[in-house]
């Protein structure tokens, strides 16, 4: 079988080979998962990079957080899937290959639909309820401010805010997006400005005045500052990614006077503050909603396994030149 | 008496100026307080410039702090009597002669010298409660600062000393080394893009569990970058026109925040008589010189033009305090 390989820190076009494996065998725990549908995130441009924070000592590795595909080989004691089932491997394992073996006991049913939003469920589905849930006591009619909101996280944000009763400002850069978002159920969008004071002003008319205690920002660099001049005194700017390559950026009056926090959310701390239990739930929850339609992401183009250089070109591309996110079909 | 005072900003040493006024009598409730001492910070500068956020009513007497002994008191008044020595309340406007203000807000003053203890409102309890409110921090654990040859900075390193607390001082002049071990701190580094590895080379592989920044720009993130996984940066202070700055791989991968700290909201959280044991606490480590400020230079008031220059300038130009006196 064919999957990629990640054999050293560098340009992600030629740190990573297509190599041929041979094929997997379960162990008697074990599932062997045909994939349809991999995510390619960000994060793993960073992994082949060796981004600070990022890099691997354990290299060569087979790269792919996430995706979804059919169970095709049981392990003797497996109980929990048979041949033909549709599967997520669980974090990490691997998904750039037309194959993975993996636990079964940490392998989660997947529902039927759309294989390419399927497989975006495990990382950013994960996230936004974390984003929800781990940061700020929300109650229903509550209003957040995020900045990013046309990313992946960003739209699944809108729709799982919106059932809660939990109120969005959606702060993006083109204006042409409102539409797409409102129909998602934004309740306000807002271009991003030059400087936060504008930004702030213009949050605050597209939210009636609402008080903001949480702002989520994707952005980074001087989006940070942006985000958090539209809060509250106490509230609270959560980072989860930063699309601008710049460090977050925070002037010290708005965190002296105005008493603003600034932190950092990773998914993987959101996991281990939860049982198996309700991680199942949630997946279960948001496989649902991937499945009916409800949670949907832009995909910005799909490519074969032995595309991967033109894939990664892509997924590092930003704005309106990529358009959501990129997907490996690694069995075509 | 003399008062100094700015009528427009601009300049420190051009816009300050000496006018003679009336002291008021004090009304009931009050004190007329004669001042000895008053110490001018960067503060005191800003506003005198006009700098975005520390724009001050027009005109202004610069000094948020000082020491002065009571010469009349008010009707009513039954807690202080004439010669007591008091901080009277801060952001006053202490650069004058002599100021009547309500006897609600004065704080006993111990005896010593004028020019010590003239700092003792507002940096000392700024770094007492950043070491009781923040990190958690028990004896034997680490503590990051830079600006460490700050005045706040040097009170860090001698109140950490009391509690068992190490402290890793971030300094840009390789010659305050030798001074601020001597003064107590356990690690003194020159700041540098390498700083975590010469952090963790120095305390044996043990991260910071407070981080605590009065420079922001990437000083902020240098910083962040020696704390133990779930630690806080406290920016404190503002030596630069940089905003603070924090990577978000440092922010998401190894959960570090990101927060302000601000006095008037940590003794919020006191009662009076929290506060007032935390001042009692403070006047002693003076009075048995456990805290020391490093003074740079003392000036008359009728000398304020050179000495606001002389608070003007930066690292080894102005190694310490200027302090005004009105004696």
């Amino acid at each position: 079988m064919k999957a990629l390989q990640h054999v050293a820190h560098g340009d992600p076009g030629e740190v990573v080979k297509l190599i041929d494996l041979p094929e997997p065998e379960p162990a008697g725990d074990e599932v062997v998962i045909e994939l349809e549908a991999s995510a390619l995130h960000l994060a793993d441009i960073k992994l082949f990079r060796g981004d600070e924070g990022f890099k691997h000592d354990d290299l060569p590795k087979q790269p792919g957080y996430e995706g979804v595909g059919r169970v095709v080989e049981v392990g003797s004691e497996v109980a929990n899937f048979k041949v033909g089932d549709r599967a997520f491997p669980w974090w990490g394992a691997g998904t750039f290959a037309q194959k993975v073996c993996v636990k079964a006991d940490t392998t989660l049913p997947a529902p039927e639909g759309d294989r390419e939003q399927l497989a975006l469920m495990m990382v950013n589905g994960m996230t936004s309820v974390c984003l929800l849930e781990d940061f700020s006591e929300l109650k229903e009619g509550d209003w957040i401010v995020q900045n990013g909101a046309n990313s992946s996280c960003g739209r699944y944000l809108i729709v799982l805010a919106k059932e809660r009763g939990i109120k969005t400002c959606n702060v993006v850069r083109r204006e042409n997006l409102f539409d797409e978002l409102n129909a998602l159920g934004a309740d306000a969008c807002v271009v991003d400005a030059s400087d936060a004071d504008t930004l702030s002003a213009a949050v605050k008319e597209a939210t009636g005045g609402a008080d903001l205690m949480l702002g989520l920002d994707l952005v980074a660099g001087d989006g940070t500052t942006r985000i958090a001049r539209c809060l509250n005194y106490g509230g609270k700017v959560v980072n989860y990614g930063f699309i601008s390559g710049e460090p977050c950026s925070i002037p010290f009056h708005d965190l002296f006077f105005n008493n603003i926090t600034l932190t950092g959310m990773s998914t993987g701390r959101g996991l281990a503050k939860r049982d198996m239990n309700e991680i199942t739930r949630i997946y279960e929850m948001l496989a649902g909603k991937i499945s009916s339609g409800e949670l949907k992401a832009a995909i910005a183009g799909t490519y074969t396994l032995d595309q991967y250089a033109e894939a990664f070109a892509h997924a590092v591309r930003t704005g309106e030149d990529r358009k959501g996110k990129v997907i490996f079909l690694p069995n075509g | 008496m003399r008062v100094a005072r700015y009528t427009r900003n601009g300049d420190p040493s051009s816009v300050i100026e000496i006018v003679d006024e009336e002291t008021p009598a004090p009304q009931a409730g009050e004190v007329t307080i004669r001042m000895e001492a008053a110490p001018i910070h960067l503060a005191d500068l800003y506003c005198m410039s006009g700098k975005e956020r520390f724009e001050m009513p027009l005109p202004a007497v610069p000094g948020f702090e000082g020491i002065g002994h009571i010469i009349a008191v008010g009707e009513g008044v039954t807690s202080w009597s004439a010669g007591d020595r008091v901080f009277p309340p801060i952001a006053c406007g202490a650069w004058r002669d002599e100021i009547t203000v309500s006897a609600a807000d004065l704080l006993p003053a111990p005896d010593g010298d004028a020019a010590q203890l003239s700092l003792m409102p507002i940096n000392p309890p700024t770094s007492y409660l950043i070491l009781e409110d923040f990190g958690d921090l028990k004896d034997g654990d680490w503590v990051i600062q830079n600006a460490a040859n700050s005045n706040c900075g040097r009170y860090l390193i001698e109140l950490a000393k009391l509690r068992g607390i190490k402290t890793i001082n971030v300094v840009r002049r390789p010659e305050l080394i030798d001074e601020l071990r001597e003064l107590g701190g356990d690690v003194v580094l020159v700041d540098g893009d390498d700083l975590s590895d010469r952090v963790l080379k120095a305390t044996g592989g043990v991260p910071a569990k407070l981080a605590v920044d009065a420079v922001n720009g990437m000083a902020t993130a240098r910083l962040a970058e020696c704390l133990a996984d779930g630690s806080t940066v406290l920016a404190y202070g503002v030596l630069t026109d940089e905003p603070c700055m924090l990577p978000s791989d440092v922010a998401f991968l190894r959960d570090i925040r990101l927060i302000g700290f601000y006095t008037v909201r940590q003794f919020a959280k006191r009662s009076p008589e929290a506060v007032k044991a935390i001042y009692t606490e403070l006047a002693q480590l003076f009075e048995d010189g456990t805290l020391t400020a490093k003074i740079a230079a003392t000036y008359s008031l009728d000398d304020v033009k050179e000495a606001v220059t002389h608070a003007g300038r930066r690292g080894a130009e102005r190694d310490g305090k200027i302090i005004l006196t009105m004696t």
